[in-house]
């Protein structure tokens, strides 16, 4: 086995906050070796990303303390090394991409300046020359026709194309280890897979190795040699990555590695009832130029797509990001002005004024991705439950409408002393259940369930995604499940459809379109996010 | 899993939370209890600074002088004008034999002239005036306590104004967006560039100047600040998920910006309140300063200020009026502080 590049040891990380300190990293050893690959993997808060971020000393020194632990890099205990030889250390030998290629990237320069930085600061090349490697840089993380995008701004480029930026920043300095933290979560399924083969190549061609954050368990399974699994600031199980996924030896490993949804929903004879119907929904956006605002084109983020939904059925829509499939949800419930014939039972709802809407209002809920932004954080969660009662539900006193409260909250597994606090007092996957409240409490027939899990943790989500069977089997509710996890919509789905640049590709019953697609795009979009693991499992 | 199994304080009403919160900064709290007493007991200043007396018993009947008038034949006297009660012969009049006076705790309202002084006006503290006397006579420590409560009163009312029509119009403009926040914003450009002080004179030169008409000219242009904020918060608000789930829920425009846009908007208004109520003071004081504002029969601590700048050496005038204006603003802006923080649900 090769030398040891970096050895953690017992590597402790408590943060300094009013209400005391809290141990966010409780004794964490582990080492990597030269030109390996090993991941982190662990959920929200288990102290993955403090542990990376401690590797490089990022934390701000006023809010953290390293209470015990030696981080051994190159003979030397960064523990206790001086700011100024971090410094030299950072972005040269260890550099980091994160998440968010978005936010990572300053926005007003162009994306060549920005690496050419690196490499005036590090390897003090001058302007020409560094101009030429960033263009170098640029090539050989696969941006196409380097020499025109060094000078794109970052608003320029796709998701994708701005990770692959980020990588070809950290790669500047021929760095022997990269850190990635979650590199891969804000991007689409399709273009994740090509960023893990891309790192997967850059390292087998530099000999660098990688250190991997993520909270996806099945995202390492083909990258990573080796896999730390961490929980409450613990490293729970340590093994390669053969080993952990054939044989887990840990309770929580084998807990997260069963987290993936299950097939559990109920059947759908042709008899039931049709409740929402729609023909030829379209949605287009003019675009505008000049003065005069003339309209130059249209954007068509929906186009033709008819829809029929049956009761207690749910109807999974799946694309990349920007195939229209939010769009054509809110077309349906008319949240966005479209055209084309919606039928609601007896109701044409697409001909109705929001007057005429309104009532009609309480049997379409929305259930956002966001559960941080989808509650007003200044409204108590009985306030927040009881909106839509006080509105459609009038009629009700004061302790009926508690009652009703209580009972909601219940069903979705919330105690009665959530009904005081505000949504900031609540983790992720509590404030996604209390959004389920708010809609369920009405009532209504057909739920938009616009990526309900996509920001919650895998664990997390199994448990949401069986609280949503569930009020589907015993309130006869409609879904529309919107999603890019294909994963989830083929565990929750009856039928499904396929999106693509505001078109459907492809649609039909789970197993048709999963199992045997039609479509070349259906066929990329599986292989990317469903078959792959399954043909390591089987 | 279950909810609110670490949390204490479970059955404490919102409401009473944001006053815990606003208990727990020390300092605000005390600030607003100097304030409180100062600006109520400011509220009874008929009371306890008047020249006339509380209570008359003149020949077996009672007399409320401070709330009513009387002639002074009533008691008496020669005159069928109002009593002069700071008058010897009058005191003589009413306090002979049987009757008796009670008095307020200082002797001077603030237009009262202390005829009475032996050394010429402005007079420096002495045991008659206890801050002394301005250039004409009149008590500076009641001037500076009807200031006190004129200034603070007229600051609460220019910067409940400016709210209300600045979060009326930025709500308007934010919310429905698109051309009508386009010309309304023009119109706040144009409205904006016109020179206020400018017209400030010309009114004054057209109408009697008062405190109303201060009042109205201010608010015409006080509002254009806040709307711009509350503007971009409703803009920013107005597409967040909450937002649309509300709508998806059949909520109204009006209700939707009453209950889910409005409380996430008040960050601007909150953190501008200690500042816009203590800019309001600044702005009527400098104006009377400049002999722009109130007529000088009103008690004002921009006119105090102006008569200590032209009587240098009557270092009772500028001191009192600087310490008052100072301990004023302070106290507003220490509890604006507290305000702040304890409006903010999200610190615990």
């Amino acid at each position: 086995m090769a030398a040891k590049l970096i050895q953690v040891e017992n590597l402790k990380v408590t943060f300094k906050t009013q209400v005391g300190d809290i141990e966010a990293v409780r004794g964490v050893s582990f080492d990597i070796h030269q030109s390996e690959n090993v991941a982190i993997v662990g959920e929200s808060g288990s102290g993955k990303s403090v542990t990376a971020l401690s590797l490089l000393k990022l934390h701000d020194e006023r809010r953290v303390d390293y209470p015990a632990g030696r981080i051994i890099y190159n003979n030397q205990d960064l523990m206790i090394a001086s700011e100024t030889e971090m410094r030299d250390l950072r972005g040269k030998d260890i550099s980091m991409i994160f998440q968010e290629p978005m936010t990572s990237l300053n926005p007003l320069y162009p994306v060549g300046v920005q690496i050419q930085e690196t490499l005036k600061l590090h390897r003090n090349m001058d302007s020409q020359a560094a101009r030429d490697v960033a263009i170098k840089l640029l090539d050989r993380v696969g941006i196409k026709d380097p020499k025109h995008k060094i000078d794109s701004f970052p608003h320029m480029l796709s998701g994708g194309q701005r990770q692959r930026v980020m990588i070809a920043m950290a790669l500047a300095c021929d760095p022997v280890l990269l850190i990635a933290d979650e590199p891969t979560t804000a991007l689409d399924v399709t273009v994740q897979q090509q960023i893990l083969e891309l790192l997967k190549d850059l390292q087998a061609e530099t000999g660098m190795s990688v250190l991997l954050i993520t909270h996806d368990l099945h995202l390492v399974r083909r990258f990573a040699d080796r896999v730390c699994v961490m929980h409450r600031g613990q490293i729970v199980e340590q093994a390669s990555s053969k080993e952990l996924f054939r044989n887990p030896q840990n309770k929580y490993t084998r807990y997260l590695l069963d987290s993936e949804p299950e097939t559990r929903i109920a059947e759908i004879k042709p008899t039931d009832k049709i409740v929402v119907e729609a023909e030829s929904i379209r949605v287009y956006f003019a675009i505008r130029k000049g003065f005069f605002k003339r309209k130059v084109g249209e954007v068509r983020a929906v186009d033709q797509i008819d829809i029929v939904l049956r009761q207690g059925e749910t109807l999974g829509i799946v694309g990349e990001s920007g195939s229209g499939k939010t769009t054509l949800g809110m077309a349906l419930l008319r949240m966005v002005e479209s055209s084309g014939r919606i039928r609601f039972h007896d109701h044409e709802i697409s001909t109705y004024p929001e007057r005429q809407m309104r009532p009609l209002r309480r049997f379409f809920q929305i259930v956002f991705q966001d559960p941080f932004s989808s509650l007003s954080p200044r409204m108590t969660v009985e306030q927040i439950v009881a909106e839509g009662l006080k509105l459609h539900f009038p009629d009700l006193s004061k302790t009926q409408r508690r009652q009703r409260i209580v009972k909601t909250l219940a069903e979705v597994g919330l105690d009665e002393d959530a009904l005081w606090r505000y949504p900031h007092e609540f983790s992720g996957g509590q404030r996604q259940r209390i959004a389920v409240a708010r809609t369920v409490i009405l009532e209504p027939e057909v739920i938009l369930l616009d990526e309900p899990t996509s920001a919650l943790d895998v664990s997390v989500q199994k448990q949401v995604l069986s609280l949503l069977s569930d009020l589907q089997v015993s309130h006869k509710l409609s879904y529309l499940f919107i999603s890019h996890d294909l994963r989830v919509v083929r565990a929750m789905s009856h039928r499904v459809i396929v999106m693509r640049d505001g078109k459907v590709v492809e649609s039909g019953s789970v197993e048709q379109v999963f199992d045997h697609p039609q479509q070349q795009y259906t066929r990329q979009l599986a292989q990317a996010s469903l078959h792959n693991e399954w043909l390591i499992t089987n | 899993m279950s909810a609110g199994s670490e949390s204490g304080h479970l059955h404490i009403s919102p409401g009473r939370r944001a006053w815990l919160r606003f208990k727990a900064n020390r300092r605000g709290f005390i600030s607003l209890w100097l304030f409180s007493i100062l600006f109520i007991s400011s509220l009874f200043a008929e009371v306890l600074f008047n020249d006339k007396p509380l209570l008359v018993n003149y020949q077996g009947e009672l007399y409320f002088p401070f709330a009513k008038s009387y002639p002074e034949t009533a008691f008496g006297g020669d005159f069928e004008t109002e009593a002069d009660y700071a008058d010897p012969y009058v005191r003589e009049l009413i306090t002979a034999g049987d009757n008796w006076v009670i008095d307020p705790p200082i002797r001077y309202d603030f237009n009262a002239i202390n005829f009475q002084s032996e050394l010429p006006y402005p007079a420096p503290p002495s045991s008659q005036n206890l801050l002394g006397t301005d250039d004409r006579g009149r008590d500076v420590f009641a001037r500076l306590v009807y200031g006190f409560r004129l200034s603070v009163l007229f600051a609460f009312a220019l910067t409940a104004i400016g709210i209300v029509i600045g979060i009326l119009t930025g709500a308007v403009q934010g919310y429905f967006s698109g051309r009508l926040d386009l010309v309304m914003q023009r119109i706040i450009e144009v409205w904006s560039s016109m020179p206020e002080l400018y017209l400030l004179i010309i009114f004054a030169s057209i109408f009697q100047p008062s405190i109303w008409l201060l009042i109205i000219l201010l608010s015409l242009f006080g509002w254009m600040g806040l709307s711009d904020y509350v503007r971009a918060e409703f803009l920013r608000g107005r597409n967040l998920d909450y937002v649309r789930a509300a709508r998806a829920m059949g909520q109204s425009n009006r209700a939707i910006m009453r209950h889910h846009l409005l409380p996430n908007s008040m960050t601007p208004v909150i953190t501008f309140l200690p500042f816009r109520i203590s800019g309001s003071i600044m702005a009527l004081t400098s104006l009377d300063f400049l002999g722009l504002g109130v007529p000088p029969t009103t008690p004002s601590l921009g006119e105090l200020l102006a008569q200590g700048k032209e009587n240098i050496e009557a270092w009772w005038l500028s001191l009192g009026t600087f310490l008052v204006l100072v301990g004023t603003l302070m106290l507003l802006i220490f509890i604006g502080e507290a305000l702040r923080e304890a409006l903010d649900t999200r610190k615990s």
